[in-house]
């Protein structure tokens, strides 16, 4: 078992959208489209994860000429085998049973 | 929402976004950067205004984050700087700091902590004597006016130096109110100047006619009066006075007219109760405002009235030698009169009893003379009885006094624990300031001189703590203060209560002129302006210093 976090219905939906394709980059709004979460609360959870190592960071090169380069985010290795311990755990309780169901249709 | 709005409110997401990176603390800056850039990638303006106060609520975390990170930090030290080799800062941290200086002055914010320094700081304004603050009672007088308030304007009439602002409150009070009439005669102080306190006992003879209170303070005026002009050739003795007085047949008049009067009322309680109902009303009151105007009170000569009643008792005897039983009578039941008049007073104002009782003696004294000159025995052992009465009344009322008296000293201890504490805050708030005020502004102060960078770091990490400590033994130094101006303003603990105050007071003012003769305040306030502009002066100095070294490379 890696580093505990408390698992909100919020992160418990970030950690599923990002496991759906573990290793590749996800920029913070794509995240939040999927999810539906508002920026002011999907970044302090992105803050947390990778200040706790489950989540790395990157700079990607600008794309766009005249638009700032953007962040992008994907679970780190140890992070993704935590992530999936914290999920099943998370399934035992209410909103995990919930979120599960949601994530699975 | 057209084309235009919707791309302005594009625009202003975003821009908003880059300002918010612009302050964003720097060790998150890359995700307010992250929240910008992304903010570049919406198209749909209402999405993007809903990311741009997402990130203000990101921000405010971040910030808060950091300011939590900034305070844990000892005082002085920078975001990633390391401590000065050697010659380390302050070792508390600025969350303790913080903490110890907002406890003491929560304490000194509580209701008892603004009494004791308002109380402590007029003990300290005044230090040639107790005198009204003439800002309070001109703030208190204009609003007074506006309100038509004929108590505060009483209030303001009894307690100024103002003169010509007494004379205009005072009328319009008792145009407003006529049962305040008695004022008139409060007012007129000891008779420093005769003109003034002649208009004043003129209308106070006018308002209460059948008072002999008015006219004992003309009496006041002849005895100051006979004084000055014996003066002119020699000191005079009293006994010298008395001659001149009792051979002065206005004098006389102006006597006889006090010993008939029907009623004696001082109006010391009316005068009581109207200052505790205007401090209730306005507690923000220096106790050297509200103080002064009943210490003032018209207190009538006790001299004359026992020189008069002895006069009296002399004529009476007199009379009853020469056989004029009915006059002799008369005379001593007019000594008496005033006598039992004063002590009824007393009993409903507590003052002027040992006077009264003084004449009652005297005229008991002459019934007993005049009782066994007359061979009425039984009469005169009831008077000598009563005589003996009185006299015991008078060394109870004695005793009362000398118990109030030894609470003073007591009061004189609270009074050293009081102000040196109070001074210790000072010390205390005024150290911590200037040592977190350099520390913060130049955090390498004194690292040539480390001996004197310790130094001010001891100050520092222990000045706030002095400050506390400090604050924490001046209330409760002032506890016993602030049970009396409690039970002054509530009216509860009977009689006496303007004496006890003023005494209380008086022990707080007699540590000022102990400390620093009577220019403490002077001194004391000079003393801190100094630091205060130091301090000012050298906080300017290093930010101008440290303006000009920033700007110096872009020019």
């Amino acid at each position: 078992m890696g580093l505990r976090i408390r698992l909100s219905r919020q992160t418990v939906e970030i950690l599923q959208m990002l496991l759906v394709r573990p290793g590749q980059w996800q920029h913070g709004y794509a995240i939040s489209k999927a999810t539906e979460i508002a920026s002011g609360t999907l970044y302090p959870i992105l803050m947390r994860l990778e200040k706790l190592g489950w989540l790395e960071t990157s700079w990607e090169d600008a794309r766009v000429q005249g638009r700032p380069p953007r962040h992008r985010y994907r679970l780190t290795p140890n992070g993704r085998g935590w992530a999936k311990e914290e999920l099943l755990a998370a399934r035992e309780t209410k909103f995990g049973k919930v979120a599960a169901r949601e994530a699975h249709g | 929402m057209n084309e235009t709005s919707q791309s302005l409110v594009l625009r202003w997401a975003r821009w908003q976004t880059r300002v918010l990176v612009s302050v964003w603390p720097e060790e998150s800056r890359d995700w307010g950067e992250a929240i910008a850039s992304e903010a570049e990638e919406i198209e749909q303006p209402l999405q993007a205004l809903s990311w741009a106060l997402g990130g203000v609520t990101v921000y405010l975390r971040a910030m808060g984050g950091h300011l939590w990170e900034w305070l844990k930090m000892p005082v002085g030290q920078r975001d990633g700087a390391a401590p000065l080799a050697g010659a380390p800062g302050p070792r508390r941290s600025r969350l303790f700091t913080a903490l110890v200086l907002a406890c003491a002055a929560g304490l000194l914010c509580l209701p008892e902590g603004r009494e004791a320094i308002r109380t402590v700081r007029a003990s300290w304004q005044d230090y040639a004597e107790i005198g009204p603050s003439q800002g309070e009672l001109e703030k208190l007088a204009a609003r007074a006016k506006k309100e038509n308030d004929a108590q505060t304007m009483a209030f303001v009439a009894l307690s100024t130096d103002d003169e010509k602002q007494a004379t205009e409150l005072a009328d319009r009070a008792v145009k407003l109110e006529p049962r305040l009439f008695w004022i008139y005669e409060a007012r007129s102080f000891w008779p420093t100047d005769s003109a003034v306190a002649k208009d004043w006992i003129a209308k106070a003879e006018a308002a209460d006619p059948q008072n002999a209170v008015p006219y004992l303070r003309a009496a006041r005026m002849m005895v100051e009066r006979t004084y000055a002009e014996l003066g002119k050739q020699h000191s005079p003795t009293e006994p010298e006075v008395n001659q001149a007085l009792v051979s002065n047949p206005e004098w006389g008049k102006l006597m006889d007219k006090i010993f008939r009067a029907p009623i004696y009322n001082s109006f010391s309680r009316e005068h009581e109760e109207l200052n505790r109902e205007v401090w209730r009303r306005n507690p923000q009151l220096l106790i050297g405002t509200v103080l002064p105007g009943l210490l003032r009170h018209a207190i009538p000569d006790v001299r004359a009235l026992e020189w008069y009643a002895k006069e009296l008792v002399k004529q009476a005897e007199q009379r009853r030698v020469a056989g004029q039983l009915e006059k002799a009578q008369d005379l001593l039941k007019e000594a008496q009169g005033l006598g039992e008049r004063m002590e009824e007073d007393a009993k409903r104002e507590g003052w002027f009893q040992g006077m009264g009782l003084s004449l009652e003696r005297e005229s008991t004294l002459g019934w007993k003379e005049f009782y066994e000159g007359t061979g009425q025995t039984a009469k005169a052992q009831e008077a000598r009885q009563r005589a003996a009465q009185i006299e015991e009344r008078g060394a109870a009322l004695v005793q009362d006094a000398e118990r109030r008296w030894r609470e003073r000293p007591r009061l004189e201890r609270n009074g050293w624990v009081v102000q040196l504490s109070g001074l210790a805050m000072i010390l205390g708030v005024l150290a911590a300031g200037l040592g977190v005020g350099l520390f913060e502004i130049w955090p390498a102060i004194g690292k040539r001189v480390p001996r004197a960078r310790r130094a001010l770091s001891l100050l520092t990490d222990f000045a706030p703590g002095l400050f506390l400590a400090a604050s924490a033994v001046f209330m409760w130094g002032f506890l016993p203060y602030e049970r009396l101006i409690a039970a002054f303003r509530e009216g509860s603990s009977g009689t006496g209560e303007v004496m006890r105050l003023s005494s209380a007071f008086w022990s707080l003012q007699d540590v000022t002129w102990r400390i620093g003769g009577a220019d403490a305040a002077v001194l004391g306030w000079t003393l801190l302006t100094v630091v205060l502009s130091l301090l000012v002066a050298l906080i300017m100095g290093r930010m101008a210093y440290r303006a000009m070294h920033r700007t110096a490379p872009q020019a």
